[in-house]
C-alpha cells in the first residue's frame, strides 16, 4: 500500500485587537482619503498588541491545532515553520536560531526534526508540499506546518510613508496578523491529497518585494498591484487546469475553492475569469478577507478553519486551496474532507 | 537509492562594490548548470542562507535567483519548450544546518521520482543597508546539483538534533534603533565549547544508530563557524586525519561552509577514493545536522 498524507487538524490564533479600515484611513496624511474598504472589501483586521508577536502567534496556533489532534505533542515528528515575518514584539527581526527550534521547544515537541522555510505567502503551502513528501517516503509519520504572521508593522509603516495615490505600498494597508498551524498525518495514498502542485513563475518575482525598513521599525512592502493581479488572473486558470488534469480531475469536480485572501474585488475578478475559462463554478468561492484582511502565509488555513467551525462543509466535499505569493508562486492543493469536519464547530 | 552529487561550484564577490549573495549565487548556479541538459532537468531550487540580501524578506531569494538564471538564457529553452516545466523555488533557514535539510529535501524528491535533479544554493549576505555589529561571516555562495544516484549510494541518511539548553548561545537579529537598522550577532563565550560538545555527541549517536564505526568514515566535512570549531573537532584523535576545511579566502563561511570545504577536494583523488563522507554541521539553537554520503 502506498502512503499519502492528509490534514489531521488545523489551529489558528487571531490577536484580540481589531483594527477597522476606517481607523487606518483616519491615520493617513493623504487627501482625498483612499476608498480602501470599497476597493478591498476589508472592514477590519486583527493586529498584535502588547507581548504578542510572531512567536506567540505561531505557538498559540500550534497549541490550538493540538487540541483538535489525536496526535500527542511529544509524538510530533517534524515541524516546518513557514512565515515571512520573524518579529519580536519590539519589531526585532530574528535571523537565527530558526523559529521552528523555538516553537518546538515552547510546545514540547523536542524530538521533532525542524527547520524554517520561506516562500512569501505560499509558505504554508510549500511546507505542506515538503511534509507530504517526507510522509509519503515514511521518513516521518506526521508533521506540523506552522506560521505566525506579525505583519501589521508594514501597514503602520505604509500609513506613515504613503503621501500620494497610487502608491506601491497600497497593498500593505490590507494586511492583518494571524497564526495558523496544520498537522499532516499518514494515510493510504487514495485518502491523501489529490493534488499538491506548486510552481514558481520567477519572471514575475520583482512585482512584490518586502524588506526590513531603513526608515522605520519593522518592514515595508512594495507591490506593483495591478501588474500582479493581471498576471495572476492570466496565468492561474491554465495552471489550475493542468494541476487538476494530472490528477484526473476537472474544475467541475471542485465543491469549494479557497483562494489566497487579498481583496474581495480581486478574488471576485479571479472567480469570474475562472468561470469564463472553465464554464463552471464551484458551489462557493470562500472569502474571509472582510474580517481578517490579508494574513499572508496563513490566509488559506484561517479561511478553512473558519468554514469548518461554521459547519459549512460535509464529508467528501472536495476543497481546492489556491495559493498565490510573491515570487510569483502559484499552488493548488486539492483534497476531500474526511473526519476533519466532525472535529470542528461543536 | 540516494541522490548523488552531480557537481559543486562556488563563487566569491568579484568586486568590492558587488558583495551581495545574489550575484554570487547566480554565478555559482550558472557554473553548476553549464553541462548540457542540466538546466532542463532541475525541478527544485532551494536557497539556504540566514542573512539575507538587503534584508529582503519576500519573495524567496531563490525566486529572484531563478529569474536571473532564466533572464540569462540558461533556462529559457526549457521554458519555451514546455511552459509548465515545473520548478519550485523556496528558501530554507536553519542556521548553519540549513544546507543539510535542503539536501535532505531535494534528495527525497529525487528518491520519490517527483524531480530528476535539484539545485541547492547556499550563502549569506552582509546586508548592504544599515549597520552591522559583530558580523563574522565571509561573503560568497556555493551551489550543489543533485541527481539520481545508484543503489546504496549517494546520500544515504540524515540526522538532525537540537540542544535547546543552549538556545541563547548564538542569536542573530536585526533591530531599528536611533533611526538606523542594525544587524547584531550576540555570541556567548561558551558557544564554541557547546558546539563542539553537541557535535561530537550527535556524531557518536549517529554512528551508533547507523551501526558504523568512525573507521568506516573516510572524510568529515564540517562547519567553519564558530572559529576554532573544526580544529577542536580535529583534536579528537580518531577524527584528526578526516576533517576537511579550507583556509584563506575560501574560509569563514556560514551556511555555505561545508560546500566550500567539499569544493576544495571535490576533484581530488582523496575525494574520489573516499567511500563514506560525513557532513557535520552545527549552529544556533544549538542544532546539529549530519548527512552520510557514500560512493
Amino acid at each position: 500500500m502506498t502512503t499519502g498524507s492528509y490534514i489531521e487538524s488545523i489551529g489558528i490564533k487571531l490577536p484580540e485587537e481589531k483594527v477597522s479600515t476606517q481607523s487606518i484611513i483616519d491615520r493617513m496624511k493623504i487627501s482625498p482619503p483612499i476608498k480602501l474598504e470599497k476597493i478591498t472589501g476589508i472592514k477590519e483586521r486583527h493586529f498584535c498588541s502588547g507581548d504578542e508577536n510572531t512567536f506567540s502567534l505561531a505557538v498559540d496556533a500550534a497549541i490550538d491545532c493540538l487540541t483538535y489532534s489525536s496526535i500527542k505533542v511529544h509524538d510530533i515528528e517534524m515541524i516546518i515553520y513557514c512565515s515571512i515575518s520573524k518579529f519580536e514584539s519590539d519589531l526585532s527581526y530574528y535571523y537565527e536560531p530558526s523559529i521552528s527550534t523555538i516553537v518546538k521547544q515552547k510546545i514540547g515537541a523536542n524530538g521533532a526534526l525542524s527547520f524554517d522555510i520561506s516562500n512569501a505567502c505560499a509558505g504554508m503551502a510549500t511546507g505542506i508540499h515538503i511534509a507530504n513528501d517526507f510522509i509519503q517516503r515514511r521518513v516521518v509519520n506526521n508533521c506540523m506546518i506552522v506560521s505566525g504572521e506579525f505583519i501589521s508593522n508594514i501597514c503602520n509603516n505604509a500609513i506613515q510613508s504613503i503621501e500620494t495615490s497610487p502608491s506601491p505600498e497600497f497593498a500593505s494597508l490590507t494586511v492583518g496578523d494571524a497564526g495558523a498551524a496544520v498537522i499532516l498525518g499518514k494515510t493510504a495514498n487514495e485518502n491523501g491529497f489529490e493534488v499538491l502542485n506548486l510552481q514558481t513563475f520567477s519572471k514575475y518575482s520583482k512585482l512584490c518585494i518586502g524588506k526590513l525598513s531603513t526608515k522605520y521599525p519593522g518592514a515595508q512592502m512594495f507591490t506593483q498591484m495591478q501588474k500582479l493581479q493581471k498576471v495572476s488572473i492570466s496565468e492561474s486558470p491554465s495552471f489550475v487546469e493542468q494541476s487538476l488534469r494530472e490528477a484526473g480531475l476537472s474544475y467541475s469536480d471542485i465543491d469549494y475553492m479557497i483562494p489566497h485572501q487579498t481583496a474581495k474585488r480581486a478574488i471576485m475578478a479571479g472567480a469570474i475569469n475562472f468561470k469564463e475559462y472553465f464554464g463552471s463554478s464551484p458551489k462557493e468561492i470562500i472569502i474571509t478577507v472582510e474580517l481578517m484582511g490579508n494574513t499572508a502565509s496563513t490566509t488559506l488555513f484561517l479561511a478553512l478553519y473558519h468554514q469548518l467551525q461554521q459547519k459549512k462543509f460535509r464529508k467528501e466535499d472536495r476543497i481546492l486551496l489556491l495559493s498565490f505569493a510573491s515570487g510569483l508562486v502559484m499552488g493548488v492543493i486539492v483534497f476531500k474532507l474526511n473526519e476533519l469536519v466532525d472535529k470542528y464547530g461543536q | 537509492m540516494g541522490s548523488k552529487i552531480e557537481t559543486i561550484k562556488v563563487s566569491l564577490p568579484l568586486f568590492s562594490f558587488n558583495k551581495g549573495y545574489i550575484p554570487c549565487a547566480i554565478r555559482a548556479a550558472k557554473k553548476c548548470l553549464k553541462k548540457r541538459g542540466a538546466a532542463e532537468q532541475i525541478g527544485m531550487l532551494i536557497s539556504t542562507g540566514v542573512y539575507r540580501e538587503k534584508h529582503i524578506v519576500e519573495p524567496a531569494l531563490s525566486a529572484l535567483i531563478l529569474r536571473k538564471l532564466i533572464q540569462k538564457s540558461f533556462l529559457c529553452r526549457s521554458f519555451s519548450q514546455d511552459r509548465f516545466k515545473k520548478i519550485l523555488a523556496f528558501d530554507l533557514n536553519n542556521g548553519a544546518c540549513g544546507l543539510i535539510q535542503a539536501l535532505q529535501i531535494i534528495d527525497g524528491y529525487i528518491q520519490s521520482g517527483k524531480i530528476e535533479s535539484g539545485l541547492v544554493i547556499a550563502g549569506d549576505s552582509l546586508p548592504k543597508t544599515g549597520k552591522t555589529e559583530n558580523y563574522p561571516f565571509s561573503q560568497g555562495a556555493a551551489a550543489i546539483l543533485l541527481s539520481k544516484g545508484g543503489m546504496e549510494k549517494g546520500f544515504v541518511c540524515f540526522k538532525t538534533e537540537s540542544y535547546p539548553q543552549y538556545k541563547d548561545d548564538f542569536i542573530g537579529y536585526s533591530h531599528f534603533t536611533k533611526g538606523k537598522r542594525v544587524l547584531t550577532i550576540d555570541v556567548k563565550k561558551d558557544f564554541l565549547d557547546h558546539t563542539v560538545r553537541c557535535a561530537l555527541t550527535s556524531l557518536d549517536k549517529f554512528l551508533d544508530e547507523e551501526k558504523m564505526k568512525i573507521e568506516d568514515v573516510d572524510l568529515v566535512i564540517c562547519s567553519q563557524y564558530p572559529d576554532g570549531f573544526a580544529s577542536e573537532i580535529r583534536n579528537r584523535p580518531d577524527l584528526k586525519d578526516k576533517i576537511i576545511y579550507p583556509n584563506g579566502i575560501k574560509s569563514g563561511f556560514h551556511t555555505s561552509a561545508p560546500l566550500f570545504a567539499l569544493h576544495s577536494i571535490f576533484k581530488t583523488q582523496r575525494f574520489r577514493t573516499a567511500k563514506n563522507i560525513l557532513f557535520l554541521t552545527v549552529g544556533a539553537g544549538i542544532t546539529t545536522s549530519i548527512a552520510l554520503y557514500s560512493q
